[in-house]
Protein backbone atom coordinates (compact mmCIF):
# COMPACT_ATOMS: atom_id res chain seq x y z
CA UNK A 1 0.00 0.00 0.00
CA UNK A 2 0.92 3.24 -1.21
CA UNK A 3 1.77 5.95 1.79
CA UNK A 4 2.47 9.66 2.35
CA UNK A 5 6.34 9.04 2.60
CA UNK A 6 6.53 6.95 -0.82
CA UNK A 7 4.52 9.78 -2.36
CA UNK A 8 6.71 12.46 -1.04
CA UNK A 9 9.58 10.32 -2.73
CA UNK A 10 8.54 10.06 -5.79
CA UNK A 11 7.64 14.00 -6.11
CA UNK A 12 11.08 14.27 -5.09
CA UNK A 13 12.42 12.20 -7.60
CA UNK A 14 10.60 14.22 -10.26
CA UNK A 15 11.79 17.46 -9.04
CA UNK A 16 15.49 15.75 -9.19
CA UNK A 17 14.43 14.80 -13.03
CA UNK A 18 13.34 17.73 -14.16
CA UNK A 19 16.22 20.21 -12.73
CA UNK A 20 18.77 17.83 -14.22
CA UNK A 21 16.70 18.17 -17.65
CA UNK A 22 16.56 21.67 -17.23
CA UNK A 23 20.52 21.79 -16.88
CA UNK A 24 20.67 19.38 -19.83
CA UNK A 25 19.29 22.06 -21.57
CA UNK A 26 22.10 24.50 -21.01
CA UNK A 27 23.89 22.55 -23.80
CA UNK A 28 21.33 23.05 -26.57
CA UNK A 29 21.77 26.83 -25.43
CA UNK A 30 25.71 26.68 -25.49
CA UNK A 31 25.23 25.36 -29.16
CA UNK A 32 23.04 27.73 -30.14
CA UNK A 33 24.69 30.35 -28.92
CA UNK A 34 27.97 29.11 -30.77
CA UNK A 35 25.85 28.93 -33.99
CA UNK A 36 25.14 32.77 -33.66
CA UNK A 37 28.78 33.37 -33.24
CA UNK A 38 29.95 31.34 -36.33
CA UNK A 39 26.69 32.86 -38.50
CA UNK A 40 28.49 36.06 -37.31
CA UNK A 41 31.95 35.51 -38.54
CA UNK A 42 30.38 34.61 -41.81
CA UNK A 43 28.56 37.63 -41.90
CA UNK A 44 25.37 35.76 -42.36
CA UNK A 45 23.06 38.15 -40.58
CA UNK A 46 19.97 36.41 -41.00
CA UNK A 47 21.34 33.08 -39.63
CA UNK A 48 23.38 34.84 -36.50
CA UNK A 49 19.46 36.21 -35.81
CA UNK A 50 17.76 32.81 -36.44
CA UNK A 51 20.15 31.13 -34.34
CA UNK A 52 19.59 33.77 -31.26
CA UNK A 53 16.08 33.40 -31.60
CA UNK A 54 16.84 29.48 -31.21
CA UNK A 55 18.98 30.29 -27.86
CA UNK A 56 16.06 32.27 -26.53
CA UNK A 57 13.44 29.15 -27.57
CA UNK A 58 15.56 27.04 -25.36
CA UNK A 59 15.95 29.42 -22.46
CA UNK A 60 11.61 30.07 -22.54
CA UNK A 61 11.56 26.45 -22.10
CA UNK A 62 14.23 26.25 -19.73
CA UNK A 63 12.17 28.77 -17.05
CA UNK A 64 8.70 27.05 -18.20
CA UNK A 65 9.77 24.28 -16.01
CA UNK A 66 10.06 26.48 -12.98
CA UNK A 67 6.71 26.41 -12.33
CA UNK A 68 6.56 22.63 -12.71
CA UNK A 69 9.18 22.22 -10.25
CA UNK A 70 7.30 24.79 -7.80
CA UNK A 71 4.10 22.81 -8.21
CA UNK A 72 5.42 19.61 -7.30
CA UNK A 73 7.39 20.61 -4.24
CA UNK A 74 4.23 22.35 -3.00
CA UNK A 75 2.80 18.88 -3.18
CA UNK A 76 5.22 17.80 -0.90
CA UNK A 77 4.47 20.33 1.76
CA UNK A 78 0.63 19.35 1.11
CA UNK A 79 1.59 15.94 1.48
CA UNK A 80 3.68 16.52 5.26
CA UNK A 81 0.66 18.60 6.06
CA UNK A 82 -1.65 15.95 5.22
CA UNK A 83 1.17 13.68 7.97
CA UNK A 84 0.32 15.56 10.89
CA UNK A 85 -3.55 14.99 10.71
CA UNK A 86 -2.99 11.47 10.37
CA UNK A 87 -1.89 11.85 13.76
CA UNK A 88 -4.80 13.16 14.87
CA UNK A 89 -6.91 10.52 14.63
CA UNK A 90 -8.20 11.47 10.78
CA UNK A 91 -11.77 11.93 11.70
CA UNK A 92 -13.54 15.15 10.09
CA UNK A 93 -13.16 16.37 7.27
CA UNK A 94 -9.35 17.57 6.15
CA UNK A 95 -9.14 20.89 4.92
CA UNK A 96 -6.04 21.47 3.32
CA UNK A 97 -5.05 24.98 2.15
CA UNK A 98 -5.31 24.56 -2.04
CA UNK A 99 -1.96 24.88 -3.54
CA UNK A 100 -1.12 28.50 -4.66
CA UNK A 101 -1.26 28.74 -8.01
CA UNK A 102 1.91 28.16 -10.06
CA UNK A 103 0.87 30.75 -12.42
CA UNK A 104 2.42 33.70 -9.92
CA UNK A 105 5.88 31.33 -11.05
CA UNK A 106 5.56 30.99 -14.93
CA UNK A 107 7.32 32.79 -17.40
CA UNK A 108 5.11 35.90 -19.17
CA UNK A 109 4.63 33.97 -22.17
CA UNK A 110 2.66 31.31 -20.65
CA UNK A 111 1.20 34.59 -18.05
CA UNK A 112 -0.16 35.62 -21.91
CA UNK A 113 -4.00 35.15 -22.29
CA UNK A 114 -4.88 32.60 -24.81
CA UNK A 115 -7.07 35.79 -26.44
CA UNK A 116 -7.86 39.67 -25.78
CA UNK A 117 -10.31 42.22 -26.46
CA UNK A 118 -9.84 43.52 -29.77
CA UNK A 119 -8.11 40.47 -31.48
CA UNK A 120 -9.27 38.88 -35.02
CA UNK A 121 -11.78 36.77 -34.26
CA UNK A 122 -12.21 33.66 -36.56
CA UNK A 123 -16.08 31.78 -36.50
CA UNK A 124 -15.09 28.00 -36.05
CA UNK A 125 -15.78 26.25 -39.66
CA UNK A 126 -19.38 24.43 -38.93
CA UNK A 127 -18.87 21.11 -39.00
CA UNK A 128 -21.02 18.12 -37.83
CA UNK A 129 -20.35 19.04 -34.13
CA UNK A 130 -21.57 22.58 -34.38
CA UNK A 131 -24.65 23.88 -32.36
CA UNK A 132 -26.70 24.50 -35.61
CA UNK A 133 -26.91 20.55 -36.48
CA UNK A 134 -27.70 19.94 -32.99
CA UNK A 135 -30.47 22.11 -32.85
CA UNK A 136 -32.32 20.03 -35.84
CA UNK A 137 -33.90 17.25 -35.44
CA UNK A 138 -31.93 14.41 -37.58
CA UNK A 139 -35.20 12.53 -38.41
CA UNK A 140 -36.84 16.08 -39.47
CA UNK A 141 -33.83 15.98 -42.06
CA UNK A 142 -34.29 12.65 -43.48
CA UNK A 143 -37.97 13.31 -44.00
CA UNK A 144 -36.19 16.68 -46.13
CA UNK A 145 -39.40 18.64 -44.10
CA UNK A 146 -36.79 21.88 -44.46
CA UNK A 147 -36.07 21.46 -48.15
CA UNK A 148 -39.64 21.30 -48.57
CA UNK A 149 -40.82 24.04 -47.07
CA UNK A 150 -38.02 25.93 -48.79
CA UNK A 151 -39.42 24.65 -52.18
CA UNK A 152 -42.97 24.12 -52.02
CA UNK A 153 -43.68 27.59 -50.97
CA UNK A 154 -43.79 28.80 -54.29
CA UNK A 155 -46.40 26.60 -55.53
CA UNK A 156 -49.40 27.87 -53.04
CA UNK A 157 -49.34 31.20 -54.29
CA UNK A 158 -52.60 30.68 -56.10
CA UNK A 159 -54.38 28.41 -54.07
CA UNK A 160 -56.61 30.88 -53.39
CA UNK A 161 -57.52 31.33 -57.20
CA UNK A 162 -59.40 28.14 -57.48
CA UNK A 163 -61.71 28.43 -54.52
CA UNK A 164 -64.60 27.17 -56.12
CA UNK A 165 -63.16 24.09 -58.02
CA UNK A 166 -60.87 22.69 -55.57
CA UNK A 167 -63.75 20.23 -54.18
CA UNK A 168 -64.84 18.81 -57.38
CA UNK A 169 -61.39 18.52 -58.80
CA UNK A 170 -60.27 17.02 -55.85
CA UNK A 171 -63.21 14.45 -56.75
CA UNK A 172 -62.04 13.63 -60.17
CA UNK A 173 -58.43 13.12 -58.96
CA UNK A 174 -59.53 10.46 -55.98
CA UNK A 175 -62.26 8.82 -59.28
CA UNK A 176 -58.31 8.63 -61.19
CA UNK A 177 -57.19 6.78 -57.90
CA UNK A 178 -59.53 4.10 -57.25
CA UNK A 179 -59.86 3.37 -61.10
CA UNK A 180 -56.73 4.62 -63.32
CA UNK A 181 -53.94 3.40 -61.05
CA UNK A 182 -51.73 0.98 -62.47
CA UNK A 183 -48.27 1.02 -61.56
CA UNK A 184 -47.13 -2.64 -62.29
CA UNK A 185 -45.35 -3.78 -65.27
CA UNK A 186 -43.48 -0.47 -65.60
CA UNK A 187 -40.62 -1.05 -68.04
CA UNK A 188 -40.78 -4.44 -67.94
CA UNK A 189 -41.38 -6.92 -70.88
CA UNK A 190 -43.70 -9.18 -69.76
CA UNK A 191 -46.85 -9.43 -67.39
CA UNK A 192 -46.36 -10.09 -64.07
CA UNK A 193 -48.71 -13.38 -62.67
CA UNK A 194 -52.06 -11.84 -61.47
CA UNK A 195 -51.81 -8.26 -63.09
CA UNK A 196 -53.19 -7.84 -65.82
CA UNK A 197 -51.38 -6.92 -69.17
CA UNK A 198 -51.67 -3.18 -70.50
CA UNK A 199 -53.59 -2.96 -73.77
CA UNK A 200 -51.93 -1.85 -76.30
CA UNK A 201 -51.22 1.58 -77.04
CA UNK A 202 -53.84 3.25 -79.83
CA UNK A 203 -53.60 6.24 -82.02
CA UNK A 204 -56.66 8.52 -80.69
CA UNK A 205 -57.82 11.02 -83.56
CA UNK A 206 -60.87 10.18 -86.19
CA UNK A 207 -60.60 6.94 -87.48
CA UNK A 208 -59.85 7.04 -91.48
CA UNK A 209 -62.07 3.89 -92.81
CA UNK A 210 -61.20 2.32 -96.50
CA UNK A 211 -64.88 3.33 -97.53
CA UNK A 212 -63.96 7.10 -97.09
CA UNK A 213 -60.80 6.69 -99.03
CA UNK A 214 -62.65 5.11 -101.58
CA UNK A 215 -65.35 8.01 -101.97
CA UNK A 216 -62.57 10.66 -101.95
CA UNK A 217 -60.85 8.48 -105.14
CA UNK A 218 -64.69 8.75 -106.69
CA UNK A 219 -64.96 12.12 -106.73
CA UNK A 220 -61.73 12.73 -107.81
CA UNK A 221 -62.77 10.51 -111.07
CA UNK A 222 -65.71 12.59 -111.33
CA UNK A 223 -63.86 15.66 -111.27
CA UNK A 224 -61.42 14.85 -113.66
CA UNK A 225 -64.25 13.09 -115.91
CA UNK A 226 -66.24 16.21 -116.12
CA UNK A 227 -62.76 18.76 -116.51
CA UNK A 228 -62.06 16.56 -119.77
CA UNK A 229 -65.64 16.34 -120.55
CA UNK A 230 -65.43 20.33 -121.17
CA UNK A 231 -62.38 20.92 -122.27
CA UNK A 232 -63.20 18.57 -125.36
CA UNK A 233 -66.57 20.56 -125.45
CA UNK A 234 -64.84 23.55 -126.12
CA UNK A 235 -62.49 22.03 -128.88
CA UNK A 236 -65.30 20.56 -130.26
CA UNK A 237 -66.83 24.12 -130.56
CA UNK A 238 -63.57 25.38 -132.09
CA UNK A 239 -63.97 23.40 -135.06
CA UNK B 1 -61.28 27.35 -38.26
CA UNK B 2 -59.16 25.21 -40.68
CA UNK B 3 -60.16 21.69 -40.13
CA UNK B 4 -56.59 19.86 -41.03
CA UNK B 5 -58.02 16.82 -39.38
CA UNK B 6 -60.13 16.54 -42.36
CA UNK B 7 -57.70 17.62 -44.88
CA UNK B 8 -54.92 15.07 -42.85
CA UNK B 9 -58.02 11.97 -43.67
CA UNK B 10 -58.53 13.29 -47.22
CA UNK B 11 -54.98 13.10 -47.94
CA UNK B 12 -54.28 9.72 -46.29
CA UNK B 13 -56.92 8.29 -48.18
CA UNK B 14 -56.09 9.37 -51.19
CA UNK B 15 -52.29 8.41 -50.56
CA UNK B 16 -53.10 4.75 -49.85
CA UNK B 17 -55.51 4.70 -53.02
CA UNK B 18 -58.72 4.88 -51.00
CA UNK B 19 -60.35 6.88 -53.63
CA UNK B 20 -64.05 6.46 -52.45
CA UNK B 21 -63.61 7.40 -49.31
CA UNK B 22 -61.63 10.48 -49.66
CA UNK B 23 -64.36 11.83 -51.59
CA UNK B 24 -67.10 11.43 -49.34
CA UNK B 25 -64.64 13.24 -47.05
CA UNK B 26 -64.45 15.68 -49.23
CA UNK B 27 -67.71 16.62 -49.38
CA UNK B 28 -67.51 17.65 -45.90
CA UNK B 29 -65.26 20.30 -46.30
CA UNK B 30 -66.66 24.01 -46.21
CA UNK B 31 -66.32 25.75 -49.17
CA UNK B 32 -64.18 28.49 -47.56
CA UNK B 33 -61.85 26.00 -46.96
CA UNK B 34 -60.98 24.72 -50.07
CA UNK B 35 -57.73 26.99 -50.67
CA UNK B 36 -56.75 25.77 -47.16
CA UNK B 37 -57.43 22.42 -48.98
CA UNK B 38 -55.26 23.15 -51.44
CA UNK B 39 -52.47 24.48 -49.51
CA UNK B 40 -52.73 21.22 -47.68
CA UNK B 41 -52.47 19.15 -50.46
CA UNK B 42 -49.82 21.40 -52.30
CA UNK B 43 -47.83 20.92 -48.62
CA UNK B 44 -47.52 17.13 -48.49
CA UNK B 45 -46.25 17.20 -52.57
CA UNK B 46 -43.85 19.12 -51.31
CA UNK B 47 -42.69 16.74 -49.01
CA UNK B 48 -43.52 13.24 -51.29
CA UNK B 49 -41.60 15.02 -54.11
CA UNK B 50 -38.67 15.55 -51.80
CA UNK B 51 -38.54 11.38 -50.44
CA UNK B 52 -38.68 10.79 -54.31
CA UNK B 53 -36.63 13.07 -56.10
CA UNK B 54 -34.26 15.02 -52.90
CA UNK B 55 -33.35 18.32 -53.38
CA UNK B 56 -32.30 19.12 -56.99
CA UNK B 57 -32.39 16.22 -58.99
CA UNK B 58 -31.28 16.78 -62.52
CA UNK B 59 -33.55 17.33 -66.08
CA UNK B 60 -33.08 13.15 -66.68
CA UNK B 61 -34.80 12.08 -63.49
CA UNK B 62 -37.45 14.82 -63.91
CA UNK B 63 -38.13 13.25 -67.53
CA UNK B 64 -38.24 9.37 -66.02
CA UNK B 65 -40.53 10.65 -62.80
CA UNK B 66 -43.21 12.04 -65.40
CA UNK B 67 -42.72 8.89 -68.08
CA UNK B 68 -43.45 6.57 -65.25
CA UNK B 69 -46.41 8.69 -64.27
CA UNK B 70 -48.07 8.13 -67.82
CA UNK B 71 -47.17 4.93 -67.46
CA UNK B 72 -49.11 4.47 -64.47
CA UNK B 73 -52.10 6.47 -65.22
CA UNK B 74 -52.31 5.55 -68.58
CA UNK B 75 -56.00 4.41 -68.07
CA UNK B 76 -57.08 7.39 -66.22
CA UNK B 77 -59.81 9.12 -67.07
CA UNK B 78 -59.31 12.22 -66.96
CA UNK B 79 -56.17 11.75 -68.67
CA UNK B 80 -52.91 13.14 -66.73
CA UNK B 81 -51.37 15.84 -68.77
CA UNK B 82 -47.65 15.04 -68.52
CA UNK B 83 -46.79 18.76 -69.82
CA UNK B 84 -48.53 19.79 -66.63
CA UNK B 85 -46.80 17.49 -64.29
CA UNK B 86 -43.67 18.39 -65.69
CA UNK B 87 -44.27 22.14 -65.61
CA UNK B 88 -45.39 21.69 -61.85
CA UNK B 89 -42.23 20.09 -60.86
CA UNK B 90 -39.79 22.18 -62.78
CA UNK B 91 -41.83 24.92 -61.09
CA UNK B 92 -41.22 23.21 -57.67
CA UNK B 93 -37.42 22.77 -58.20
CA UNK B 94 -37.03 26.44 -59.21
CA UNK B 95 -38.10 27.55 -62.32
CA UNK B 96 -41.61 28.95 -60.88
CA UNK B 97 -42.48 31.07 -64.02
CA UNK B 98 -43.56 27.20 -65.54
CA UNK B 99 -46.66 27.47 -62.75
CA UNK B 100 -48.48 29.81 -64.90
CA UNK B 101 -48.25 27.38 -67.67
CA UNK B 102 -50.48 25.03 -65.16
CA UNK B 103 -53.96 25.75 -64.26
CA UNK B 104 -54.67 25.41 -60.47
CA UNK B 105 -57.14 22.24 -60.92
CA UNK B 106 -54.62 20.93 -63.00
CA UNK B 107 -52.18 21.71 -60.13
CA UNK B 108 -54.00 19.96 -57.70
CA UNK B 109 -55.33 16.98 -59.87
CA UNK B 110 -51.26 16.25 -60.54
CA UNK B 111 -50.48 16.59 -57.20
CA UNK B 112 -53.33 13.83 -55.81
CA UNK B 113 -51.93 11.93 -58.69
CA UNK B 114 -47.99 11.94 -57.50
CA UNK B 115 -49.34 11.61 -54.15
CA UNK B 116 -50.77 8.24 -54.65
CA UNK B 117 -47.61 6.89 -57.12
CA UNK B 118 -45.04 8.27 -54.54
CA UNK B 119 -46.46 7.18 -51.18
CA UNK B 120 -47.39 3.75 -52.99
CA UNK B 121 -44.20 3.12 -54.18
CA UNK B 122 -42.13 4.73 -50.45
CA UNK B 123 -41.62 2.18 -47.85
CA UNK B 124 -40.98 5.10 -45.02
CA UNK B 125 -43.93 7.14 -46.38
CA UNK B 126 -46.24 3.82 -46.40
CA UNK B 127 -45.23 2.99 -42.64
CA UNK B 128 -44.93 6.74 -41.42
CA UNK B 129 -47.84 8.36 -43.40
CA UNK B 130 -49.18 9.93 -39.83
CA UNK B 131 -45.66 11.48 -39.45
CA UNK B 132 -45.62 12.70 -42.71
CA UNK B 133 -49.48 14.34 -42.76
CA UNK B 134 -48.43 15.93 -39.66
CA UNK B 135 -45.47 17.42 -42.11
CA UNK B 136 -48.25 18.36 -44.16
CA UNK B 137 -49.74 20.13 -41.54
CA UNK B 138 -46.71 22.32 -40.46
CA UNK B 139 -45.65 23.68 -44.05
CA UNK B 140 -49.43 24.30 -44.55
CA UNK B 141 -50.15 26.18 -41.33
CA UNK B 142 -47.09 28.56 -41.99
CA UNK B 143 -47.61 29.04 -45.56
CA UNK B 144 -51.25 30.44 -45.10
CA UNK B 145 -49.87 32.28 -42.24
CA UNK B 146 -47.32 34.26 -44.88
CA UNK B 147 -50.28 34.38 -47.43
Amino acid sequence: MASLDEFVTAVQSNIEALKQAQTSMDLAKQQAEEMSSQFQAMSAESMAVGAQSLKQGVEQAQSGVIPVITQLEQLITQAQGLKSLRGSGGAGPTHTRPAPSPLDAAPPALKEPIAKVGDQVTAPEPGPGSYQHELEDPDENARGLGKARRLGRGLVRRSSEIQDSVKDTAKSAASVIDDGFDPYDYGKAQATVGVSTPPPPTISGPDVKVTDVSGAVVIAAVVLIDGFARIAGRLRKRT
Amino acid sequence: MTDYQLFRQIVGAMAVGEGRKASDLIDQVPDEQEPDLHTYVTAFFSTAVIQRLGESPDQSALRAFVDEMRHDYRNAEPPLKPMALEALLRAFYGEEHLLNEVTPQEQLHCEFLAIRKIVHQSEDMSLRLETYLADAETLAKEWAAEA
